[in-house]
């Protein structure tokens, strides 16, 4: 058999695997029972013995679950020194927009953003929002600047690798901390609050701060590559 | 000790990266030297059980048992060996994000017992391995990553619908508590999950019928970087995919499934390793082969069979590196890959080295690959597979005639171009065919290990919730 033939044949088994697997799984989705236990009783039952988040969702994303919210910052890291590392760059930005009204709006707008995002991550542990989302909406600030100062307008590299390098380091520090401290990545070190108020968090405000900065960092940094690409 | 300092470390030393970014490849051997001392301090503490998180249903455990911490201290040493080798060649920070991420994502993968979280760690490990491919930056790399990309995407895709559908019929992650209800779920939902997860995993450990894209990717990528492929990221992946199989305990016919798909990976790879005439494709279905024996010997659930197994998992993994490695050497040297530099050449140290991690990987006495090749044998023949003996031996002459035809490209060619070996790449090179030699002639505590970490293995390291 030689190496054509055997390419093939791989080929022809994987299709016909997958070809399997659709089938059988459009045969036997409706074969799906309700879980035997459903999570959000017992979520609200246990978030409220541990801690005093009033967004649920938000305790189990960065206490319950940190670590995996950990693993998914590094993700998006790595993802975004990926496209840093393989970018073809120009010196010049895709738009080079002089519009003026653009540029008063930009300088009117971009600390609303801010502030926006800042809120937003903030709030995460009150009400839906959080360190991804508020970090996309503080980066949307940035995006706005580049689109409106073209060439003119260039944030500050060094803050920026900064900003992602010392709030991922945060990150892991604070579980380190939760690990030597506590009984867990992540442990409530800090005393908690009352439920419903700005510091009733703990550690998870903390947890959603550095992920907020970090992805702010991130995005800001990935869309001035894009904005900066030679091809696109 | 916390076993979460295994990721936790390395992720530090990636994320205060700025601050010594001129010293990245004295920080990548100081971190891997560390996570070597940490793994090799573990065990007089095994089994070790950790709940990262602690609340119900929510927890997420790490568990280092013998097994896992075998794997563990396997990865952390080539780890080391590979930050070692390049060491001489300064700072790249590439390599060192990719490969440290690599490393946080084999060693989740292997310490994880929560399905999604292994997931997470999967997901960790494949997109490093993508940077690792593209590292040389020419259109050859980033097609192979792009191509990985693709397979990859379709492995995370397949795998994250068996999690889905496993969470949805049971309602739990951790993988012990999966391994108790599992027995709830229908048959016919079983068997989908089983085969989802068999594609993901598959794809990704290069069993045959998901292994099309291998070669390619190997020869996209950097030779060092091959060494990292063939000694962890398969391994991680395999493991893993054993781990659930024993855990999930799937029938026999199930089992003969995955013996079969490990002989024909087997079959296939060392035809076409005999086809090829580059090096790096010859090395990379020469690591496939040994994928189907372990698979093979692995489906059969025997405590016996399993040691021998992962001794050959360990054997392979040094024996790889050092072959990958001293390729490296040459293709920094040459700029090319074909078996052709062989008659290019005269360095009696890299050739020495080049045919001894040869003869241990084709499983010639007196070196470690003997010893896990006739365990093998032997512990297939204990179980009377005296077909599964038969195949081995005979595709093995085939294994033997391609191996030999690249070794004895040294004795051809005239007017050979005199090649330097460092002081420090032979200091490494050479500790690892030692390494071969010295567990191929006193091989008793090595397998003590294996029978050990297999009866772990076999036994299903249960933590019950």
């Amino acid at each position: 058999m030689n190496l054509k033939r055997t390419l093939a044949l791989s080929h022809l088994l994987t299709g016909l695997l997958v070809s399997v697997m659709i089938i059988a799984l459009l045969g036997t989705l409706r074969l799906l029972t309700p879980p035997i236990d459903t999570i959000g009783e017992t979520l609200l039952h246990i978030n409220a013995q541990s801690t005093q988040v009033a967004n649920a969702v938000t305790s189990v994303v960065t206490y319950f679950r940190g670590l995996d919210t950990l693993g998914e910052v590094s993700i998006l890291f790595l993802s975004i020194f990926g496209v840093a590392l393989h970018m073809q760059h120009s010196t010049r930005n895709l738009f080079g927009a002089h519009d003026t009204l653009l540029q008063i709006g930009a300088q009117v707008l971009f600390p609303l953003i801010v502030l926006f995002g800042v809120y937003i991550i903030t709030h995460g542990h009150l009400s839906p929002g959080g360190g991804f989302q508020g970090g996309v909406i503080i980066a949307s600030a940035f995006v706005l600047r580049f689109l409106a100062y073209g060439d003119h307008y260039e944030p500050s590299a060094r803050l920026l690798t900064l900003s992602e390098s010392l709030s991922g380091a945060g990150l892991v520090l604070l579980g380190v901390l939760g690990l030597l401290l506590g009984d867990r990545i992540f442990a409530q070190i800090l005393s908690l609050g009352t439920m419903g108020t700005l510091l009733s968090g703990g550690v998870i405000e903390l947890v959603y701060l550095f992920v907020g900065l970090k992805v702010a960092a991130e995005m800001t940094l990935l869309s001035q590559h894009f904005i900066k690409a030679r091809d696109v | 000790m916390s076993l979460l300092y295994f990721v936790l470390l390395p992720l530090l030393a990636l994320f205060l990266m700025p601050l010594y970014r001129k010293h990245l490849h004295i920080i990548s051997v100081m971190l891997n030297l560390t996570l070597l001392t940490l793994a090799l301090t573990c065990t007089h503490t095994l089994p070790m059980v950790e709940r990262v998180a602690v609340d119900l249903p929510f927890a997420i455990t790490f568990v280092l048992e013998r097994a896992s911490w075998l794997l563990l201290t396997l990865f952390t040493l080539i780890m080391s060996l590979v930050s070692l080798y390049h060491l001489r060649y300064g700072n790249d920070k590439a390599l060192f994000v990719a490969s440290t991420m690599l490393g946080v994502g084999v060693s989740g993968l292997i310490l994880s017992h929560d399905l999604f979280n292994i997931y997470i760690f999967f997901e960790i490990s494949s997109i490093s391995a993508y940077l690792l491919t593209a590292l040389n930056q020419d259109v050859k790399a980033y097609g192979g990553a792009i191509r990985y990309m693709i397979v990859g995407a379709f492995a995370s895709l397949f795998l994250l619908l068996g999690i889905m559908l496993i969470y949805l019929s049971i309602g739990v992650l951790d993988i012990g508590a999966i391994a108790e209800r599992f027995g709830l779920i229908e048959p016919r939902l079983q068997f989908l999950i089983l085969l989802s997860l068999f594609i993901g995993f598959g794809i990704k450990a290069e069993l045959f019928g998901l292994n099309f894209w291998v070669a390619d990717i190997y020869q996209a990528s950097r030779s060092s970087v091959g060494s990292l492929f063939s000694a962890l990221l398969s391994k991680s992946y395999l493991f893993v995919l054993f781990h659930l199989t024993y855990l999930l305990h799937v029938s026999p016919s199930q089992l003969f499934f995955l013996g079969l798909i490990g002989a024909l990976t087997f079959v296939a790879a060392e035809f076409s390793a005999f086809k090829s005439h580059e090096s790096k494709r010859i090395f990379a279905f020469s690591t496939l082969g040994q994928i189907g024996i372990i698979t093979l010997a692995l489906s059969y659930a025997d405590a016996m069979l399993s040691a021998a197994a992962l001794m050959l998992i360990l054997t392979h993994a040094v024996a790889k590196t050092a072959l990958f490695l001293a390729l490296d050497l040459l293709e920094r040297h040459f700029h090319s890959s074909h078996s052709t530099i062989f008659a290019r050449f005269h360095a009696p140290f890299l050739m020495g080295i080049i045919a001894l991690a040869g003869l241990s990987l084709l499983g010639i006495p007196p070196f470690a690959g003997f010893v896990a090749k006739l365990s093998i044998l032997t512990g297939l023949a204990s179980l009377e597979a005296y077909g599964a003996v038969a195949l081995i031996l005979l595709i093995s002459l085939i294994e033997a005639a391609y191996l030999f035809r690249l070794l004895t490209g040294f004795r051809q060619g005239t007017g050979k171009e005199r090649l330097y070996v460092a002081w420090s790449h032979k200091l490494l090179l050479g500790f690892m065919v030692l390494l071969l030699l010295g567990f191929g002639l006193m091989p008793e505590p090595l397998l003590q290990l294996c029978q050990a970490a297999a009866a772990s293995m076999l036994g299903g390291n249960h933590v019950p919730l």
